[in-house]
């Protein structure tokens, strides 16, 4: 099995096989990443196909700086909110900005595991999903996510701590339909 | 826990996640793409190669140049010398293959029919034994850089036009001997065989040949060799040096360094066009919303000049074009909200709201007036040649831009009039290197100082390469028609 290292200079100087096993390696991996902002199945297909040709396009540019796991979570990122509809994005954005609330007990979220926690994530509204995925789970900043999605960097804020509210909401209600039915 | 931690778990194990994918389908999408991919060549690193071949083209030109000037600077210093073989007998040596042997027999003819004349010293020849050697002259004619080098095509010969002595040999030294003067003695003259030279040699002034004075048929023989290596040899060599410095100040201003220093507009023409048919809605968004504006370019140069006329550039320009995208529309939303939409009065007195939807329009007038500018850093290679009328020059030029960066900054539409920053996704829509443009033009200059020139070239630049990427839905293509005013320092 090649080493990561040998399977990135493979793919650089463009041999088939081994950009082959690179689409087999991460190919779940992305689809996953890609499933967190499209929801449709065949539009996250076509994303993860998008995403595959990015990254074999500028692999020539990839810079040992960081994990390549990363690198191209990245581009599969860019890529699924290229096919989202910004505009919808932007209009709930817009009508829920100025409805920021309190702080929420973090708490709640440890019985949990990743599974429930992800499909309480994916139930979000598009706006609360795109932002929360971005700035939780891929590390951007609001700064960055304000460029991504076009909206200011308070709006991003905003979204973030409303996903959080309503995510706790959720995680609430789950705990006390467990505790109800236990 | 505290959020940071839930978040950094999360984090973690969400990256972890994996979701179901048909690997074969989704590699038989991608293959023919990827197939596709693979195909393009592999750029070289091109701009360095095409910077070394410039500055190998002009330091091989150079050399050739002063290889050549050198040449016949040696030309000179080598041609000649003279030694004092012995006590009577001086030679002065020239090595000149062209030398005819035609001369030298007409030479011999010469001294071996002449009648002397007592009377006139001009003909005292006969009596000069048939042995005897000779001075054989030759002229600047033979003294080309034909028979030193093979000259470069645009070289001119710097060599005096003014006949001159040139005390030459053939093969085998040429002396004056003391035998000659011996034979000599009888007439009134010394200078028969200088003259009969002279008729046999066409070229030859009378300036050149400084005739021996009638005494010197009376002088010793180390007398007259000590007043023929004073009368001609210092005036000879001097001329020769006077010559050589003359060709060598002549040589080394024929070609001049300078520093350029450029700046210019130009109209841009754009050629936007879609690869396909889903493009088709994107390319009259943009038609419609985007106009050219004009192009400014500005750099430095290092040239090499010949007075032949021809000249090389090899610089660093920067290029930027502008544009604007200018939007001006009224959206309307209908939209419905919760609200009253009714208030009631009842018998007591009290009003009740009636809750329910309510339609409402949302008017949005859009005004976008936004500048884009793609900025291109190139190295210019310019070759231009140029014929001087007076303090001016006018000529033709040829170049070639290799473009070394490509930057994009300001919104573009999408398809769905959505904006789209062009510098921070410049890396899916335009490349960051074009490759090679072209450029020709006329140059017309004047001279305003020993050192400084004035320039004025009206170019056209054409970009044959796309902008764009090759995702991108739209082939974006420029020319420039415009000029240059240039200021050069030549030294």
């Amino acid at each position: 099995m090649l080493s990561e290292e040998q399977l990135i200079k493979d793919c650089q100087r463009g041999k088939k096989t081994s950009q082959y096993e690179l689409v087999k390696r991460y190919s779940k991996m992305l689809m996953a990443a890609c499933r967190r902002y499209v929801k449709d199945e065949s539009s996250a297909k076509d994303v993860l196909q998008e995403t595959f040709i990015r990254i074999f396009t500028n692999i020539k540019k990839y810079e040992p700086t960081g994990p390549f796991e990363n690198w191209m979570r990245r581009i599969a990122v860019r890529c699924a909110l290229t096919a989202l509809d910004k505009t919808a994005i932007k209009k709930e954005i817009a009508l829920t900005a100025h409805h920021l609330t309190g702080s929420i007990e973090p708490e709640v979220y440890n019985y949990l595991g990743i599974e429930t926690i992800s499909r309480l994530i994916d139930e979000l509204p598009l706006g609360y999903r795109t932002v929360f995925n971005l700035n939780v789970i891929e590390g951007y900043t609001h700064k960055e996510i304000s460029e991504l999605l076009q909206i200011t960097e308070s709006a991003s804020r905003s979204q973030l701590t409303r996903a959080k509210k309503m995510l706790q909401k959720k995680i609430v209600l789950i705990n006390t339909q467990k505790t109800t039915s236990a | 826990m505290k959020w940071q931690q839930f978040k950094n778990r999360l984090k973690k194990d969400a990256q972890q996640q994996e979701a179901d994918v048909d690997l074969d389908a989704l590699w038989n999408a991608l293959e023919p793409q990827v197939d596709e991919l693979n195909k393009q060549p592999r750029k070289r690193r091109f701009i360095f190669w095409l910077f070394f071949t410039g500055v190998l083209i002009a330091g091989t030109g150079w050399f050739f140049l002063l290889e050549n000037n050198s040449r016949v600077e040696v030309a000179y210093d080598e041609g000649i010398s003279v030694e004092k073989i012995a006590e009577n007998e001086l030679i002065v040596k020239r090595e000149n293959p062209s030398i005819t042997t035609a001369a030298q027999n007409k030479n011999q003819a010469a001294l071996s029919t002449a009648t002397p004349d007592p009377n006139d010293g001009s003909n005292a020849i006969a009596n000069v034994p048939a042995e005897t050697k000779q001075v054989i002259e030759t002229t600047p004619k033979n003294i080309t850089t034909s028979s030193i080098t093979t000259p470069l095509p645009f070289q001119k010969t710097t060599f005096s036009k003014t006949p001159r002595l040139s005390i030459t040999k053939n093969k085998t030294a040429s002396t004056v001997t003391n035998k000659t003067h011996n034979a000599l003695e009888d007439t009134k003259s010394a200078t028969p065989v200088s003259k009969e030279i002279e008729k046999t040699k066409t070229l030859v002034t009378s300036k050149a040949l400084l005739p021996l004075p009638k005494q010197q048929s009376l002088l010793t023989s180390e007398e007259s060799l000590l007043l023929l290596s004073k009368n001609y040899l210092p005036s000879a060599l001097k001329e020769y040096s006077a010559e050589k410095t003359s060709a060598n100040k002549k040589a080394k201003s024929s070609i001049q360094f300078s520093v350029e220093v450029l700046g210019g507009i130009s109209y841009v023409n754009r050629s936007l066009k879609a690869k396909n048919i889903a493009a088709d809605e994107l390319l009259n968004i943009r038609d419609k919303y985007e106009t050219n504006l004009e192009a400014s370019h500005y750099g430095v140069a290092l040239g090499l000049q010949h007075t032949a006329g021809f000249r090389f550039s090899l610089g660093l320009q920067s290029t930027s074009i502008a544009e604007r995208y200018q939007w001006a529309e009224t959206l309307s939303e209908v939209d419905s909200i919760l609200g009253v939409q009714v208030l009631r009065i009842n018998l007591d007195g009290d009003t009740i709201p009636i809750m329910g939807m309510i339609p409402q329009t949302t008017t949005t007038e859009g005004v976008k007036d936004i500048y884009n500018t793609y900025r291109l850093i190139d190295i210019p290679i310019r070759i231009a040649y140029q014929r001087s009328f007076g303090k001016w020059n006018a000529g033709l030029e040829l170049g070639v831009l290799a473009n070394i960066s490509l930057k994009t900054a300001g919104i573009i539409p999408d398809e769905k009039l959505e904006d789209v920053d062009i510098k921070t996704q410049q890396s899916s829509l335009f490349k960051s290197k074009i490759g090679l443009s072209y450029q020709i033009g006329l140059v017309v200059s004047r001279s305003i100082s020993d050192h400084f020139e004035l320039s004025f070239s009206p170019t056209v630049r054409f970009i044959p390469k796309d902008f764009s990427v090759s995702e991108y839905g739209l082939s974006q293509k420029y020319s420039l028609i415009g000029g240059n005013i240039g200021l050069h320092y030549r030294f």
